[in-house]
């Protein structure tokens, strides 16, 4: 199949931290870095990218807007700061979020965003998606609900 | 101003292969708005459960109860001993207009025309009492209400109460006095309850009310009021819910907090507006960017005796969402996009002017997509709107950024 990637691309992943199991996301165009700086360094310890997504990066700054907009009441509040984790009372997971990725990528036509593939997940660190636009075939697939529950 | 505009002033590449009538624009993902459960969310101005009942303050409080942020305040006091003390309460007292004092420095300089307002306006029922602070002297220095008790006063001088104006300095109104003498609680008292201490109304709330008048008291007679009642009405067919900015719900698919912008737009146009974003944008938040954009192309279109129905126009307006979805996602990465592109076209078009801080017209996301819509081949009369933003040799359409749309539309035609 052919995969529609535009020359700026990044990335919209899924985490579960793992000293806490709280979930949360976000966006990102350097997938390596983030995930080494923004949370296993601070937290000192290994986390991964449970299931990311990869495209056009105006659609996944999208994505990302609408998941914050409807879930903003779902939000974990810190020391009156709302984050981007979600409040684990709200008994929501990684699969929660996905399928509201996944239906959102789907009904909202955003053609040019795919999903990684389950062989190459969870993303953890010292991985690389060397290449991706050259071979997204290895990589990536098309968004589909039947794939949703891992 | 307004010039129907049959061609693009834009080069237009088009395929003479192609037979006129049958033109494919090369664009075809067309967005569709998604229902919505709306049962999940609350209309606070819901018709069918507005009732006219009070709210017992035992109820607030139980409510307050349940508020971390104040809880924690009040078990802060608790836990170091903190106790206030009641009789430092202000009370309320009728005192004569002759025992009343300005404090200068906690009072700003009367306004004639706010004066002038209190006066024709005059309700007595709607007159607040006087905050003032008890002076060593006995008189009472007013901190909050001069534009009050002037105008109660000068209505007393003038008999306008069915009193003796010649005995007008007794004549006594409601003020509340805190026994507290030093002079400058008294203009820290002022700045208390003309800034600090007040929460101010929002623009919900102002909104809430008008329609409420209409809905549960049936105050038929006021303009603005059933205006109200009308917005929020369409608001409620669109499902595009007003809702205040604290509301749980705000800024969920489904509502808005975007008030001015549903009062600025005349009813026909804000039905319009909000018709065309369920169509094609529903199940995402309604961004602000909805409202110029298809209100001024209503409204121009309207004005140059263009359908804004029929297959045609729907054909059109297919085709004009087709360029939003494939070049900016949607109406918010359009509204961002549009005021980088402004910025760097104005800064390149008017190099004479200042260029920090200049406002995008409201008309500017429309006059892009218009462009945009037309390069692509797009044929449906459009408003002037897009010759727009065209100057000194620089067009903003040169300013779009070049992979998500310039690289698009070269590709496509």
């Amino acid at each position: 199949m052919q995969f529609k990637l535009t020359k700026k691309c990044g990335w919209f992943y899924i985490l579960q931290l793992s000293h806490n199991k709280i979930w949360g996301f976000g966006i990102t165009i350097h997938e390596a870095a983030r995930l080494r700086e923004g949370y296993c360094n601070p937290s000192c310890s290994k986390q991964e990218f449970w299931h990311m997504y990869y495209g056009d990066i105006n659609q996944i700054t999208d994505l990302e807007n609408h998941l914050k907009s409807e879930w903003d009441n779902k939000m974990l509040v810190l020391f009156d700061k709302k984050l981007e984790w979600v409040d684990p009372k709200h008994n929501l997971s990684g699969n929660d979020i996905k399928l509201f990725c996944d239906e959102r990528i789907i009904d909202y036509q955003y053609s040019n965003l795919y999903s990684v593939k389950a062989e190459h997940l969870p993303y953890s660190p010292g991985k690389y998606f060397k290449y991706i636009n050259d071979d997204p075939g290895k990589f990536l697939e098309p968004v589909t609900l039947s794939h949703t529950v891992l | 101003m307004f010039n129907l505009v049959d061609s693009s002033p834009l080069d237009v590449k088009v395929d003479s292969q192609i037979p006129p009538n049958s033109y494919v624009f090369p664009f075809k993902v067309v967005p569709k708005g998604k229902k919505i459960n709306m049962s999940k969310l609350s209309n606070p101005l819901d018709p069918a459960k507005l009732t006219p009942t009070s709210k017992p303050i035992t109820e607030v409080v139980s409510e307050l109860e349940g508020e971390a942020k104040i809880m924690d305040i009040i078990n802060g006091y608790k836990a170091n001993g903190k106790v206030f003390n009641p009789n430092l309460f202000g009370k309320f007292q009728m005192i004569s207009v002759k025992d009343t004092t300005v404090n200068d420095v906690a009072q700003r300089l009367y306004d004639t025309d706010n004066g002038a307002g209190i006066a024709r306006n005059f309700d007595e029922r709607l007159l607040s009492p006087i905050r003032a602070t008890s002076q060593v002297c006995g008189s009472a220095s007013v901190y909050d209400g001069l534009h009050t008790i002037g105008q109660v006063a000068l209505f007393a001088k003038h008999g306008l109460f069915g009193n003796d104006p010649t005995d007008w300095e007794n004549f006594k109104f409601p003020f509340f006095v805190v026994d507290e003498p030093y002079p400058s609680f008294t203009s820290h008292a002022a700045l208390h309850t003309n800034g600090k201490g007040q929460k101010k109304w929002g623009k919900f709330d102002f909104h809430r009310v008008a329609v409420t008048n209409v809905r549960i008291y049936h105050l038929l007679d006021n303009k603005h009021d059933n205006r109200a009642e009308a917005i929020q009405t369409l608001c409620e067919k669109y499902e595009a819910w007003p809702l205040p900015l604290n509301h749980k719900d705000n800024g969920k698919a489904g509502t808005q907090g975007h008030i001015d912008a549903i009062y600025k737009w005349n009813l026909p146009s804000l039905r319009f507006i909000l018709k065309t974003h369920k169509k094609y944008w529903h199940g995402t938040k309604l961004d602000p960017q909805a409202f110029s954009l298809y209100g001024n192309l209503y409204e121009h279109m309207t004005k140059l005796k263009i359908p804004t129905t029929g297959v045609e126009f729907d054909k059109f307006l297919d085709n004009f969402h087709a360029v939003i979805h494939e070049c900016f996602v949607g109406l918010r990465q359009l509204r961002i996009e549009t005021a980088r592109a402004h910025a760097a076209w104005y800064k390149s078009a008017y190099t004479s002017r200042r260029t920090s801080k200049v406002e995008v017209p409201y008309n500017c996301a429309l006059a892009i997509v218009l462009k945009i819509y037309k390069k692509l081949g797009g044929t449906h009369h459009v408003p002037g709107d897009v010759v727009e933003f065209n100057y000194n040799g620089f067009d903003i359409y040169s300013f779009l950024d070049q992979d998500a749309v310039l690289d698009k539309v070269d590709h496509a035609i």
